[in-house]
């Protein structure tokens, strides 16, 4: 039934971007120099009460000198029943503050992305908007749909200075310029090999030992011959999980991604550690096709054998529901401090997990924008907007209120710095890596006393990719990227192992995409790499 | 002799008979064994649908699902409320609304006859675009968040409004409504006591599918109301598969923020969700089905 509605509205879709572009295009002749003219003239109309403020820092500033004003925060998150209570709460803060109301704008995960959109394509009003590299936080910027952020970091944001690890300013820029604020978390993710504790020591499995997938394969045989239950190796071809692609280059040497990666596959990589010539290496390379073809090999050689699920292509089960099934003894997945205990939590601590870092974490642009907030062009006071901002970030009073609700209504406090939720309280809305300072955040059941003090160690002990800070403009290639997604969809499923010669089907694969314009797109990323560094002096 | 005597004129042979009514037992089977699964797999345990997938026999039953979706009733019972509030506002308003439209230009006599069509049908070919309903609904009519931004954009259907109007062309003779005349009945009277009531077929299956569009319909939602306590049960429940799809395509993001994958429905769930987004639908049907085949016949050349 509701084929039917859905089909009726995909060339409105299309319009709607044809259109939206077109929108975009008309205010692009304001849009450039934005960061200059618009800050002032967007805050002229309290800047009686801003002038006083910027004199003195902003949490002494009286808040009778300020006018009233309400600021809209749009975040990712799922609606919740109580979430007027808790925007009630918060309004009793922020007036007393700033004189400032707030007013919660959640929207669920799958609406996030083309809703925003919207709203920032109509100029709909909005101050702080939750924006991330996944959600195409650059597309958005060279748009012109936030407001620049430099001066007013300085200005209200102090707070969010001392405390944010300053690599993370360093992510969301354009031509130098900040444009949004990262959530203070883990700044970046290693990938690891987790695996269910008793299973490892059942069979005394060495899992520090055990740092490619080729290392894993007698255990693979092990655990099919004893545990008949658990799947040696899930692989879930049908929803975006390709097996063998997701580890591929972090298991076999320094080469790491970057630039476009359509379809989620990785084209071009970067040797990090060689920094001296950052030259951009694309899947056609040989040597990268080599990594490709044993990895493919490998895959093919494990469901041969029967260590991946026969479904493997097509299955689109997720792995936390055979979690906790049982079904599950090991998977690569990312990694921080804490990560075994998120995911025995995630899947109703029916297992204890344990995991080995097989690849040194690397702070890279789109992982430390990973989580931000920004302030919107059409935000009428971004002064406030920021104050706000700078409070979610250093008072635990605002942000516990914000992402775990009231005390004693939605969760009891059991220690001076741990809670307990209340089961069904009505506010539970699971945005603590979304907002402000997940460092303030009061820890939950299962969570380690030192989890924040290990976060800041890992953020500050995190290694920096040389290319931090760069952002790849696809504008001039964006036809090839078109066709190369086309390509690397087609093929998606030699990684999963369930097909038939998976070597020769890479070639096939490579040659397309050498017809779809790989090598161009290469030329490119290079230029522009190239300009990126001779700008930063690197 | 006595074979062919049994048989009359018109009857089909037995072989024939049987052909034909195994091939529409295989068509109804292959339209209701779907739904019967559906409901069958939302009465499934979780781990017989992990072990051995969806089954018409089930190893294990449990009320688990139902239980789960009615714990927070509160929710589901308003999300029905504005969907059924809708639903039938809006029929009644819309095919009121595409019969005002379609008489008029079924009319040979009225003048501004070829304007209308055309305006009519040129939506049809082109619309504005989400961008421009947007604005003109939030900006311009200040509809966020209320009921008739799910109510308005769907009144009018062109295409309907077209089948309407080639009924009342070809049912309605132009000499039954000069008669009307002669006899001093003005237009709207006309209207109300000759053509609606030999229009009933049309009009039961307009209302049909208005039925069917506006409980179908999400998208409106999806773009106009914020508010939970407003969202129409369709939304509701496309927006918890949504969300469950979301993950799957960005696996990454979920392991990265594993309290994303907390609460996520699991796939009994998600059918009990199916099962309760179709009920009303189901008890609409039989009501407007003995006008449903008139009704689609129309524009076909009648003897």
């Amino acid at each position: 039934m509701d084929i039917k509605t859905k089909k009726r509205h995909i060339p409105a879709l299309a319009l709607v971007f044809a259109f939206a572009s077109m929108l975009q295009a008309c205010a692009g002749g304001s849009g450039d120099d934005k960061g200059a003219s618009s800050p002032p003239a967007s805050s002229a109309a309290p800047s009686s009460a801003s002038a006083s403020a910027s004199a003195a820092p902003s949490e002494s500033a009286a808040p009778s000198e300020l006018a009233p004003y309400e600021v809209s925060i749009v975040y990712f998150g799922k609606p919740q029943p109580d979430d007027a209570l808790v925007e009630a709460k918060l309004n009793e803060f922020f007036k007393e503050k700033i004189n400032a109301t707030v007013k919660l704008q959640p929207i669920a995960s799958s609406d996030y992305k083309n809703r925003t959109e919207l709203m920032m394509n109509t100029g709909e009003k909005m101050d702080l908007v939750f924006t991330a590299s996944w959600l195409n936080f650059f597309g958005n910027v060279s748009k012109g749909a936030f407001v620049e952020l430099d001066d007013l970091l300085a200005k209200y944001g102090q707070g969010i200075k001392d405390r944010l690890n300053p690599l993370y300013l360093e992510a969301p820029r354009m031509k130098g310029k900040l444009y949004a604020i990262p959530t203070n978390k883990e700044i970046t993710q290693g990938k690891a090999l987790t695996y269910r504790k008793d299973i490892v020591d059942k069979y005394q499995i060495p899992i520090d030992s055990i740092n490619t997938m080729a290392d894993l394969e007698p255990w693979m045989a092990k655990v099919k011959a004893g545990e008949p239950g658990i799947i040696p190796y899930y692989v879930a071809g049908g929803s975006g999980n390709f097996g063998g692609g997701f580890m591929m280059y972090e298991t076999r040497g320094n080469y790491r991604p970057i630039g476009p990666a359509p379809a989620k596959t990785p084209m071009f990589l970067l040797d990090y550690k060689s920094s001296d010539e950052m030259k951009v290496k694309s899947v056609l390379d040989p040597e990268i096709v080599d990594i490709n073809k044993q990895e493919v090999g490998l895959f093919r050689s494990f469901y041969e054998k029967g260590y991946i699920n026969a479904d493997a292509a097509t299955s689109t089960t997720t792995v936390n529901d055979l979690q906790k099934e049982g079904k599950i003894w090991v998977q690569a997945a990312t990694w921080k401090p804490g990560a075994d205990i998120e995911m025995k939590l995630a899947t109703d601590s029916k297992y204890d997990y344990v995991s080995h870092v097989v690849e040194e974490p690397i702070v890279t642009t789109d992982l430390a924008a990973g989580s931000m907030f920004a302030i919107s062009r059409t935000s009428k006071d971004p002064d406030r907007a920021m104050m706000v901002l700078n409070y979610l970030h250093t008072d635990p009073y605002v942000i516990n209120l914000f992402v775990n609700g009231i005390e004693d209504k939605h969760y009891k406090k059991v220690g001076e710095n741990r809670i307990e939720p209340v089961a069904d309280s009505g506010y539970n809305p699971g945005t603590s890596w979304v907002v402000g300072n997940q460092l303030l955040n009061y820890l939950k059941p299962g969570q380690p006393d030192d989890l924040y003090t290990s976060w800041e160690k890992f953020n500050n002990e995190a290694k920096r990719f040389p290319l931090m800070g760069f952002v790849f403009d696809e504008a001039n290639v964006k036809n090839e990227i078109t066709q190369m997604t086309a390509v690397v969809t087609e093929y998606q499923s030699i990684f999963t192992g369930a097909v038939k010669n998976p070597e020769k089907l890479l070639d096939e694969r490579n040659a397309k995409l050498k017809s779809a314009g790989i090598e161009k797109v290469q030329a490119e990323l290079q230029k522009q790499i190239d300009a990126w560094r001779a700008e930063n002096k690197k | 002799m006595l074979k062919t005597a049994s048989r009359r004129e018109n009857t089909i042979s037995p072989l024939t008979n049987y052909v034909l009514n195994g091939g529409f037992i295989v068509l109804a089977l292959a339209c209701v064994l779907p739904v019967v699964l559906v409901i069958i797999v939302s009465f499934t345990h979780n781990d017989s649908l992990l072990s051995r997938g969806y089954s018409f026999f089930p190893v294990k039953w449990s009320l688990i699902a139902y239980e789960s979706l009615f714990k927070d009733y509160g929710t589901i019972l308003r999300a029905y409320g504005v969907s059924v509030g809708i639903t039938a506002a809006g029929t009644v308003l819309s095919v009121l609304l595409m019969a005002l439209y379609a008489y008029p230009i079924s009319r040979q006599d009225y003048p501004l006859r070829p304007f209308f069509t055309f305006f009519l049908f040129f939506t049809m070919l082109f619309s504005g675009g989400i961008v421009s309903k947007y604005i003109v609904f939030t900006q311009g009519l200040g509809l966020l968040d209320n009921y008739l931004s799910l109510l308005l954009p769907l009144l009018i259907v062109p295409f309907n409004v077209i089948i309407m109007r080639t009924f009342f062309q070809t049912t309605i003779h132009p000499a039954l409504i000069e008669s009307a005349r002669i006899d001093g009945a003005g237009e709207l009277r006309i209207f109300v006591r000759i053509v609606l009531p030999l229009s009933l077929p049309v009009m039961a299956t307009m209302a049909l599918f208005s039925t069917i569009l506006f409980w179908n319909d999400w998208f409106n939602a999806l773009l106009f109301i914020r508010a939970e306590d407003k969202y129409p049960v369709q939304f509701l429940m496309i927006r918890v598969l949504n969300d469950i799809q979301y993950l799957r395509e960005n696996v990454q993001l979920a392991a990265q923020n594993p309290e994303m994958m907390r609460d996520l429905p699991n796939e009994s769930l998600q059918m009990a969700m199916a099962v309760v987004g179709m009920g009303p639908i189901l008890i609409v049907y039989p009501f407007f089905q003995k006008y449903f085949v008139k009704g689609l016949t129309i524009g076909a050349v009648k003897g």
